[in-house]
């Protein structure tokens, strides 16, 4: 008893007994979550401003005569003559290690049950990008675990690659299956007791999602066991616009933390779509002046910010980075809109996932021809590079073809080859969902696929081969799969030694 | 030019028009104003009134503030931070004493949209605030 008294009075004794200063307003009006404030004369812009019964807002539209609010929260309980006040601070969200695992919403505060955040940094959710200077050129692997984005799109950390497409085509599926990937490696190379292992750690912001998605997205995270080393900011559709709005900006805060401490972070959004949605609905509340699509003048800006925040830093400014997975849904295919645009615009390279694909069973359904990563390619691994080098094209020339050889009844021995070499890769990429596969496996398997072990069995038995080709490298071919994980490189030996385990496994295949 | 700007600038000079001599609102002034407004009404009376009422507002704080005190008895209190407001704001300042009994003991003085308070309600919203 005498320990809670004591804890109290010093409470007390520490409270400044000086008189305080405050800059107030009054709410004028308040509608769709928005308040209009007369007074407020010495508030900042992007200030929180503090409502009664602690609802918060942020000064959004600074006039000559009112603020503009966005409230952050409950509005039922404002009123029309209620008090603003200024609190000195910018929004800002908790960030560190404390957050891995937890869900939290826009603002930092935990909404998993799982008790309070003990973090005391705190990162402003608007921050600006870093400069020239302290960037470094993308070098190092980021591995999705996916054959046909490692393969053909390689993704580097400190890359933003946008993943597009139209509604249920996969394109939550590549992020988490990403995020997997990394808890993976990251459990491998806590095990291997690497000094010099890096491991990555994931943000995932869901913007204007249903909460079933959301839950859904947690669980599969759970039962992974990726979500030890994944942070979930979550502004559901059924959270006001202002949240869904700040959302991607407090996941990058996050994210900046992990960066500027030397290590290696990757941030989903999903999806920027509806962050552009819930952005125009605020904008025109506050009565900005809309342009195309009545989407504000500064909707570039407002993703060109956040995505610019993404960046590899150099060996000077800690050697840290943050990778960037927005995610855009198009409307029937259509990657000319306004947005779509805008965002492909300002990342190193997109995965579009294609619809007809994607009903025909082939998952991922990415698309060869309209995807690409600007840099990533400087990331791959030397022994993946030397097998994936053509496959690209080939898939490409597979396509092509495909289409002409529609209206052919006779083809040419060459042409029949470069089919049925197409369609045998396009089985291999075939792979399912949350089921990651490590880096040494893909090369592996793409070796065996350049090699010709592939060409004697049906197209329709590929993908079942290909399964069974990986299950026999995780167990009995462990040997050259560990020689490429640990040197990065295809040496003759290890090449003779995956050339015996796969002849042994095409024996028990058969 | 918008309507709502024309309004704006009518108001500004409305409350130009309000001042005494020694740049106050003055009460007669007002009245000859909103007398003169009467008889000849523009065709936006009531907005024009509104923006009025808004520049009178906040024109005020430049010498009045408004101070609130738990207790009636604070004429000494009421001198100090008369002299204490003119002082900083190097202007004279009349103080429109109120009372507050939500405050317990202190005061609030407000100037304008700045807000100075020292009472033991605030204390206790602090002391809530670090608790909670």
């Amino acid at each position: 008893m005498s320990s809670i008294t004591e804890l109290i009075r010093k409470e007390i004794e520490s409270l400044s007994t000086d008189p305080t200063k405050t800059n107030v307003g009054t709410i004028t009006a308040l509608a769709d979550g928005v308040a209009k404030v007369e007074g407020l004369s010495k508030v900042m812009f992007n200030e929180m401003v503090e409502f009664p019964n602690e609802v918060l807002g942020i000064a959004l539209n600074l006039e000559e005569d009112s603020v503009g609010c966005v409230i952050l929260g409950d509005t039922s309980s404002l009123k029309e003559g209620d008090e603003a006040r200024t609190t000195g601070k910018l929004l800002s969200v908790p960030v560190g290690m404390e957050l891995l695992g937890r869900v939290v919403d826009a603002v930092g505060r935990p909404i998993d049950g799982k008790g309070a955040i003990k973090s005391e940094v705190e990162f402003p959710v608007e921050r600006i990008a870093p400069g020239i200077i302290p960037r470094k050129s993308v070098d190092q692997p980021l591995q999705t675990g996916i054959m046909a984005v490692d393969s053909m799109i390689p993704i580097g950390r400190g890359q933003r690659e946008l993943i597009i497409g139209d509604r249920s085509t996969g394109k939550t599926t590549i992020a988490i299956d990403t995020i997997i990937n990394q808890a993976n490696i990251n459990k491998q190379g806590e095990k291997s007791g690497d000094p010099d292992f890096r491991p990555v750690y994931c943000i995932y912001v869901a913007i204007g999602q249903k909460n079933s998605n959301i839950a859904r997205t947690i669980k599969v995270l759970e039962q992974t066991g990726a979500i030890d080393y994944v942070t979930i900011v979550s502004a559901p559709a059924a959270d006001n616009p202002a949240n869904q709005y700040l959302a991607p900006y407090a996941g990058c805060a996050i994210g900046e933390w992990f960066m500027e401490n030397g290590r290696d972070a990757l941030i989903v959004y999903d999806d920027l779509s509806k962050h552009a949605v819930a952005y125009r609905q605020i904008s025109l509340i506050l009565k900005r002046p809309s342009g195309r699509e009545a989407y504000p003048g500064d909707v570039f800006y407002l993703h060109s910010r956040l995505l610019e925040r993404s960046a590899r830093l150099n060996e000077d400014n800690g050697n840290g980075s943050l990778t960037a997975l927005p995610i855009i849904e198009t409307q029937m295919g259509d990657v000319a809109g306004y947005i779509p645009t805008n965002v492909i615009s300002i990342t190193d390279g997109q995965i579009f996932l294609e619809t007809d694909l994607f009903n025909k069973g082939i998952r991922p359904a990415v698309s060869v021809g309209l995807s690409v990563s600007r840099v990533g390619s400087a990331a791959q691994i030397k022994a993946y590079k030397k097998v994936a080098g053509k496959v690209k094209l080939e898939l490409a020339q597979f396509r092509e073809l495909a289409a002409f050889s529609q209206f052919e009844s006779d083809l040419d021995a060459t042409t029949k080859a470069r089919l049925e070499r197409g369609a045998r890769i396009v089985e291999m990429f075939k792979q399912g969902a949350y089921n990651p596969v490590p880096v040494e496996v893909q090369t592996a398997v793409m070796w065996a696929m350049q090699n010709d072990f592939f060409d004697s069995i049906p197209v329709s038995q590929i993908s079942e081969a290909v399964i069974s080709l990986k299950d026999f490298l995780k167990t009995q071919g462990q040997e050259p799969c560990s020689e490429i994980y640990i040197s990065g490189k295809m040496e003759e030996e290890t090449e003779q030694k995956l050339r015996t385990a796969i002849e042994e496994w095409k024996r028990s295949f058969a | 030019m918008s309507n709502s700007s024309k309004i704006k600038k009518v108001a500004k000079k409305l409350l130009e028009l309000s001042l005494d001599d020694q740049g106050r609102v003055g009460v007669d002034k007002v009245k000859a104003v909103l007398d003169s407004l009467r008889e000849n009404p523009p065709s936006d009376h009531r907005t024009l009134l509104r923006e009025f009422l808004f520049q009178v507002r906040r024109y005020l704080p430049n010498y009045q503030c408004e101070l609130e005190t738990a207790n009636d008895a604070q004429s000494d209190l009421n001198s100090v931070l008369t002299e204490k407001v003119n002082a900083s704001k190097e202007a004279d300042y009349t103080l429109d004493a109120s009372l507050n009994k939500v405050l317990i003991a202190g005061y609030k003085l407000r100037i304008g949209d700045d807000v100075y308070e020292d009472s033991i309600h605030q204390r206790l919203e602090n002391l809530r605030r670090t608790l909670s």
